[in-house]
């Protein structure tokens, strides 16, 4: 793995100078800082591969920070320790691609770090996954020489999944993802998953997409 | 505002397990039928009581206007006949019912306008059955105008048909009044029945309450006692959410407290045990650490209602999952049959799964009597296994319960989490053990594969 620039926004100085060692001495770049208003001013300038982010912080809530983040295509780590699941929810819709609850252990912030930085493709514009290469920004689709172009939603719909390979995602889920406040209509990303699954067959290579019964679709 | 926001999370997608969702039990007596019954059954006494009355009132009247009739008929012709107005062939005219004879002292019929039975001597009016006709009788003197009194004028009423529209009224009264009765039984049946449905309704939302988010009951009614049950049913199970996050709000802030210094020890003694690996009490020291922050965090998983909500799902290999815990406790034997372990589950958890079942195992029988195995397949099965001091039956029947610890040093806390997440995943979780003879504990998921629809128009 290249070594990524990690954003550290923790206002307990033990815990942020424990990350911020444990986090270079696996070879990444580390800026630690303690409110939301330093993390949003560097964040806001670029050059961040990701933020680990408290949720808890002295000036701004760690959610808005995120929110205000959400458009900078910069993935972010949640560090609670709140009891309120419903909090740890809003910051996945916010914008948060994790989360990890306190007290944990270094190795599995790292591991979710790393995962994260690994699918930070998801936020790129090219995505490769089972032979099929997805260029989101112009929707199109290859698979070898072969080539579609999809609609917006199904290309949506397949970059989140190639670009989270085994990862299962429930309907309800998807369409909060493709759809935000105003859900459609209730079996629409069964119709995207159905038509993505023929165009793919249509190019000549098996359909990655998997059914998981009762929970959602995922890549394999 | 914190239990709006708490509510927004229940509402979420997936809406998780909900584990007390049971249907509300059907009464072996229903009101309704009863009350149906209960108005059905009074209404017919009232009926039958009405019935005999008006029987008896119009039988009784009936009667005393026939006897009264009778009465001044025999009158007449008495006066008729000692006025001597009347000759005795007025006895032809008599028709229409009534019979009229004339008999000597001694009784024998002298003359008599019928071929009928003779007329039995009554003093008062009297019924008497004369072949097939019922009939009223009665009796006076008869006189010659010159007072001479030679026997006794006798007349028969023809009341049969008086009998027949008696028998017709008191029929035709039990007839409407039953089926009164049936109408107002069915009528109160169904009224009842309305009127209970918001309560039937009220008790299968009580009954599908799940504890651990209990959540307002819909009355739609009129503002009547179910109402009042509704809204103290609610005020009840308010003041239980209020009570639950209050105890939430307040763990929280615990764990507030407690998360940053635990990861700083635990996560500083880490590196220093890197560094200094030949320091026993540094080894000691993170060794505890550790302990104590995975106990807190099952207890905060526990506590935090985090199992409550639908895991965050991935293909993760148990196999994987499973020698990585092994290899943190050096001397615990591991092997996997290499088979496919795959499975959906939330990484995180399927590892604190591992982790408590090789612990607890660790704590009874100590690292070098404790085995660890993986199964792949189309289920995937995790065994681990001590040959420690074991479990008597008593124990082990509860040892997944919250809160017990099934045996010295066990940490019954991770059993209960290891369940939960276990059932979180579509799986199983099963104990075996014998006092002297160890522990068993045996994980099953289904494998990834079985999980998957099968492609219908693929190849």
């Amino acid at each position: 793995m290249p070594p990524a620039h990690v954003l550290v926004v923790e206002d307990d100085v033990r815990l942020r100078g424990l990350v911020r060692e444990a986090l270079e001495a696996t070879g990444h770049r580390v800026t630690a800082v303690e409110t939301g208003g330093e993390a949003l001013e560097l964040a806001l300038d670029g050059g961040i591969d990701l933020v680990l982010l408290d949720l808890n912080l002295p000036d701004v809530e760690g959610i808005e920070v995120a929110r205000r983040l959400a458009d900078e295509e910069v993935p972010i780590v949640m560090l609670t320790a709140r009891g309120d699941v419903a909090s740890r929810v809003e910051g996945l819709y916010a914008g948060a691609a994790d989360y990890v609850t306190k007290p944990f252990e270094l190795q599995e912030l790292l591991a979710r770090v790393h995962v994260r930085l690994r699918e930070r493709g998801a936020g790129e514009a090219v995505v490769e996954h089972a032979g099929l290469r997805l260029q989101a920004d112009v929707r199109t689709l290859w698979a070898g020489d072969a080539q579609a172009t999809l609609p917006e939603r199904e290309a949506e719909l397949l970059r989140l999944l190639l670009s989270h390979p085994g990862r299962v995602f429930s309907r309800e889920d998807l369409e909060a993802r493709l759809y935000g406040e105003d859900l459609p209509e209730s079996n629409t990303v069964e119709v995207f998953v159905y038509q993505l699954r023929r165009r793919i067959r249509s190019l000549g290579v098996a359909d990655p997409i998997r059914t998981v019964r009762g929970k959602g679709y995922t890549v394999l | 505002m914190s239990r709006g926001s708490a509510g927004g999370g229940g509402a979420g997608p997936g809406a998780g397990a909900s584990p007390a969702a049971a249907p509300a039990p059907t009464p072996a007596r229903h009101l309704r039928t009863r009350l149906g019954l209960i108005v059905l059954g009074s209404l017919l006494v009232a009926v039958a009581g009405t019935v005999v009355l008006v029987d008896q009132l119009f039988g009784r009247a009936q009667r005393a206007s026939l006897e009264d009739l009778l009465q001044r008929d025999l009158q007449r012709v008495q006066a008729l006949v000692a006025a001597g107005t009347l000759g005795t062939d007025f006895v032809d005219q008599a028709a229409g019912g009534v019979r009229l004879q004339f008999a000597s002292n001694a009784g024998a019929v002298l003359l008599a306008a019928d071929a009928g039975d003779p007329i039995p001597l009554a003093a008062t009016p009297t019924r008497a059955v004369s072949g097939e006709r019922t009939e009223l009788i009665g009796s006076a003197a008869w006189r010659l105008p010159s007072g001479l009194e030679i026997g006794t004028i006798r007349m028969a009423l023809d009341v049969t048909q008086a009998d027949v529209d008696r028998a017709t009224l008191r029929l035709s009264l039990l007839f409407a009044g039953s089926l009164l009765a049936l109408l107002a039984g069915a009528l109160a049946w169904g009224l009842v029945s309305g009127a209970l449905r918001p309560l039937t309704d009220l008790a299968r939302q009580a009954a599908a309450v799940d504890p651990a988010r209990p959540r307002l009951a819909r009355y739609r009614g009129p503002d009547d006692e179910v109402a009042e049950l509704a809204r103290a049913l609610n005020a009840a199970l308010e003041a239980i959410a209020e009570r639950q996050q209050a105890e939430r709000d307040a763990l929280a802030e615990v764990a507030h407290e407690l998360a940053a210094p635990l990861t700083v020890v635990a996560g500083e003694l880490r590196q220093l045990a890197a560094a200094r690996p030949d320091d026993p009490r540094v080894r000691a020291a993170r060794e505890s650490a550790d302990e104590l922050l995975h106990t807190s965090q099952d207890l905060l998983t526990l506590a935090r209602g985090e199992l409550d909500r639908a895991p965050d799902l991935s293909v993760v290999d148990l196999a994987e999952v499973a020698r990585g815990v092994a290899d943190a406790y050096p001397g615990v034997a591991f092997a996997a049959d290499g088979a496919d372990a795959r499975v959906f589950a939330q990484p995180d958890r399927l590892r604190q799964v591992a982790r408590n079942l090789v612990r607890n195992a660790v704590q009874a029988a100590g690292a070098e009597r404790v085995r660890v195995t993986v199964a792949g397949g189309r289920e995937v099965r995790l065994r681990v296994e001590d040959d420690g001091p074991g479990m008597t039956p008593e124990a082990l029947a509860r040892v997944f319960d919250r809160y017990v610890s099934g045996r010295a040093g066990g940490a019954g806390v991770g059993l209960t989490v290891a369940r939960r997440i276990v059932t979180s995943f579509d799986g199983r979780i099963e104990a075996r053990s014998q006092p002297g003879r160890g522990a068993t504990f045996e994980v099953t998921l289904p494998g990834w594969s079985s999980q998957v629809e099968a492609e219908p128009d693929e190849g």
